[in-house]
């Protein structure tokens, strides 16, 4: 059957007219809505508060509305800290706050909660604040400014905050740090000739006091002894359950034995990651007077990669790849 | 043919010539009077009459006479030599004939058995498909690791695997099906191994669009295809597993391009001489440790090889090629933990006391990022055939890399060492074949991080490096062959006594039986 020229050509265009539209359509939908970042590039995170890129401004012309209180329970807050909470009351027009770091990439958006039961007229707002890993140390402000529903921002305010070092305090430090949840294990052998046969005792996991062992006629360690006594302070991901602190210290607060130490590090499980990257590092950290942020002293520091092959070992008191000696100064 | 043709007129005329000079004979005892009947000096016979006075001697016709049968006595010895010649030339023609005769029985019997086998070889399984064009392949690699020095009788408690490598295993089982048409293409692949347990896989799937090259060239002239294949980088990747005979691909392949698959779009040129393939790929082989066949970030990795493939004589075959990659590699991020409470047995008495508690605060995550990789390579190959007698093939490959290592030592800059990773990896390989055996040595080199000697950053251990010998023996073709390899591997995986890094002994014997269809 024939079909008119007009007739053949109209499905055509009207196919064309169709994709463009679901094309337009689709642009359109495409452009509105909310920044779908989760936030982890940001030194601040807020548990359940919606992404804004961009440093939170401090805009010195606004006057309205504004945060009246703000409250939280520690000020000193370190590197990954996490679920650190933070509430406040801001004016009655206010219809959420915006929170944000001195300095950052990113704020968030908290929308207000509740009537504050005081003043019956204000609205209370409350946040969980999380910092990351690589926030650097040093004071910075915590900045608030309340929006209302017109989009009109009030003034800030702010809350001063002491990023504090990660870096235990102690007159020796060995600290071992990884990058996977691996379960990494730091060994360290300090030579001792008072013990009997070795010459030396060994610091770890299972043996986390700097203490050589006693004879079994000799009476234990006194319990200001073992205070004193430099100690594996925790094992981070132990048996693969993972914490993600992904470091360990031995940590000597006071009296250093002459040594010489041997570090070590054993790869206990890479708990199903393909491999781990470790810095381990000796350092003296002692307590500044006043107390206040400072960099430690470094002793001697090495860097590797763990693989597969070095989880095949014991995992005794002797494992584990030896990364450096030393003798503290 | 004409030689035959040739020797029967010999024989035809010589036999004709031995008739002729035997009626002659014939002729020559009918038409001569007998010798003995009269002659000169005999007496004439009784009662026969004499007319005029006696002749003085013989007549001049008598004379005559005697003279002509002397000559024809003469001539018939003459012809009676020549026969026998002949008989003799025609009774050795004869054996030599019957001799060609047998060798040339024994040689159709011969070329009967072998055509015999080629049909028996060539006959297509009981395999029927709707559609022309469509081939079935597969093949099986059993191999026997009859010893390796680092094997134990012991399971590595980290990742509950068994340290015994001494053991059969499959490597690979491949069954492939693949559509060849004039204007598209396509495979299917399935790979089963028993290498980590029982495991069955897609390999290779690609779906293809080509414009066929010349009448009897091997490859399409132009062919785009999209899906999971091979990376097209370098001499190594692209070489069958089938065909290769070296048990496995060197240690620098196996780290920068681990499982040699990926997903992607190609495309592919073959030009007389020239090679091309191009392609855009997720840049996480099926091999790879992180995500296998996943992509974990929207960067694509773009990789390809430039090369010539030619015989410059009729025994000697050349190719090379030059390959690139340009991609993006991804660093995981850590999830947020939650505050915990860890007990440690300080005085190691079993019980607790209440200042054997730590506390264990949560931590925030840290957020996943992008980092850039590339690599380069460079392969040559050589082949020279003498026909029937030896195939030598020497060939080659040069690896250099930054942030690529996806298996072997896996490459981050964002790790506490905060650099970039820069590997280089490098074989030459030597096969000399002989009808169906084969011997050939590799020597592969392997270094994950080229830096790891710079004294400012103190690396553990300062050198990552691996290297392997490989002798191999071989016998039977790719569809039915036997295959031992020695492989010398030196490493520094080992610990001594102190705990540093050492040479971790780990050589092995392997015996591999392949068959295929």
């Amino acid at each position: 059957m024939r079909i008119p020229t007009r007739l053949a050509i109209r499905p055509v265009v009207l196919r064309l007219v169709l994709a463009t539209a679901l094309l337009a359509g689709t642009g359109a939908a495409g452009c509105g809505g909310e920044d779908p970042s989760t936030g982890l590039t940001a030194y601040l995170r807020v548990a359940n508060a919606q992404y804004e890129p961009g440093e939170l401004a401090a805009d010195t012309g606004a006057t309205e509305p504004t945060v009246n209180t703000i409250k939280a329970a520690n000020t000193r807050v370190f590197p990954g800290a996490l679920s650190r909470s933070v509430s406040g009351t801001v004016d009655q027009e206010a219809v959420a706050v915006l929170i944000g770091l001195e300095g950052d990439d990113a704020h968030w958006l908290v929308p207000v909660g509740t009537r504050d039961i005081e003043t019956m007229v204000d609205w209370t707002f409350s946040a969980s604040l999380s910092y990351s890993p690589e926030t650097p140390t040093g004071p910075r402000a915590l900045r608030f400014r309340a929006i209302d529903a017109g989009g009109n921002l009030g003034p800030v305010q702010s809350l001063s905050l002491t990023i504090g070092s990660p870096a235990p305090i102690g007159a020796l430090v060995i600290q071992l740090t990884w990058d996977t949840e691996a379960d990494l294990d730091l060994h360290v052998r300090i030579t001792d000739p008072s013990v009997p046969k070795t010459g030396y005792f060994d610091v770890w996991n299972k043996a986390p006091l700097a203490l050589p062992p006693k004879a079994s006629s000799d009476p234990p360690y006194t319990r200001t002894e073992t205070a004193a006594a430099g100690r594996l302070l925790f094992d981070s991901n132990s048996q693969c359950v993972i914490d993600g602190q992904r470091h360990e210290e031995i940590v000597f607060p006071g009296t250093v034995p002459p040594g010489p130490y041997e570090v070590r590090v054993d790869t206990f499980s890479l708990c199903g990651e393909p491999t781990a990257r470790w810095h381990v590092a000796a350092f003296t950290n002692p307590m500044a007077t006043p107390p206040a942020v400072q960099e430690p002293m470094l002793i001697q520091e090495a860097f590797g990669q763990s693989n597969d092959r070095d989880t095949v070992a014991s995992h005794g008191a002797d494992s584990g790849v030896l990364a450096f000696t030393f003798s503290p100064p | 043919m004409g030689g035959h043709k040739g020797r029967r007129s010999l024989v035809a005329g010589l036999l004709t010539v031995s008739w002729v000079a035997a009626g002659g004979v014939a002729w020559a005892q009918e038409g001569a009077p007998p010798a003995t009947a009269g002659g000169a000096d005999a007496p004439a016979p009784a009662g026969e009459r004499q007319i005029g006075p006696p002749a003085p001697g013989p007549t001049q016709a008598e004379k005559d006479l005697l003279e002509a049968q002397k000559k024809t006595a003469e001539e018939q010895k003459a012809l009676e030599a020549t026969a026998a010649d002949l008989k003799a030339e025609l009774e050795m023609l004869q054996a030599i004939l019957g001799a060609e005769r047998e060798q040339r029985a024994e040689e159709v019997v011969a070329l009967q058995e072998r055509l015999e086998k080629a049909q028996a070889a060539l006959k297509k399984p009981p395999v029927s498909t709707a559609y022309s064009g469509v081939g079935l392949t597969g093949y099986i690699q059993a191999d026997w690791g009859i010893w390796r020095q680092s094997s134990q009788d012991e399971i590595n408690n980290a990742t509950a695997t068994p340290l015994n490598e001494e053991r059969y295993s499959i490597r690979r089982a491949r069954l492939k099906t693949t559509l060849d048409r004039t204007y598209v293409a396509g495979a299917l692949e399935f790979d089963g191994n028993t290498v980590n347990g029982a495991t069955a896989r897609i390999i290779n799937a690609e779906a293809s669009v080509k414009l066929p090259g010349e009448e009897g060239a091997p490859l399409p002239l132009l062919m785009a295809s999209v899906g999971l294949f091979k990376i097209p980088f370098g001499f190594e990747i692209l070489q069958s597993d089938r065909d290769r005979v070296f048990l496995e691909r060197s240690t620098a392949e196996q780290s920068l391009f681990p499982g040699e698959y990926d997903v992607g779009a190609r495309l592919q040129l073959a030009w007389r001489f020239l090679r091309f393939a191009g392609a855009v790929q997720n840049g996480d082989p099926i091999g790879e440790k992180a995500f296998p066949t996943r992509d974990p970030n929207a960067a694509k990795d773009f990789v390809g090889r430039v090369g010539v493939e030619t015989p410059v004589s009729d025994t000697v075959f050349v190719a090379a090629g030059v390959s690139g990659l340009s991609g993006t590699g991804f660093h995981r991020g850590t999830p947020a933990t939650k505050a915990s409470i860890q007990w440690n047995d300080k005085n190691e008495d079993g019980a607790f006391t209440s200042d054997e508690l730590v506390t264990v605060p949560g931590i925030a995550a840290t957020p996943s990022q992008n980092f850039s990789r590339f690599a380069y390579g460079l392969d040559a190959e050589i082949t020279v055939a003498v026909p029937q007698v030896v195939t030598a093939m020497v060939y080659g490959e040069l690896y250099r890399a930054k942030n690529l290592d996806r298996a072997k030592l896996v490459a981050d800059p964002f790790g506490p060492l905060g650099r970039d990773a820069r590997e280089q990896g490098a074989y030459v390989a030597a096969l000399l074949t002989s009808h169906d055996a084969t011997v050939g040595a590799r020597y592969d080199m392997y270094n994950p991080d080229r830096d790891s000697t710079n004294p400012s950053k103190p690396l553990v251990p300062t050198d990552f490096s691996y290297a392997t010998l490989a002798l191999v023996a071989s016998y039977g073709t790719p569809n039915a062959r036997v295959v031992l390899e020695y492989d010398h591997n030196t490493n520094h995986n080992g610990r001594d006594l102190m705990g540093r890094p050492a040479n971790l002994k780990d050589d092995a014997l392997t015996l591999r039986g392949q068959v295929g269809f």
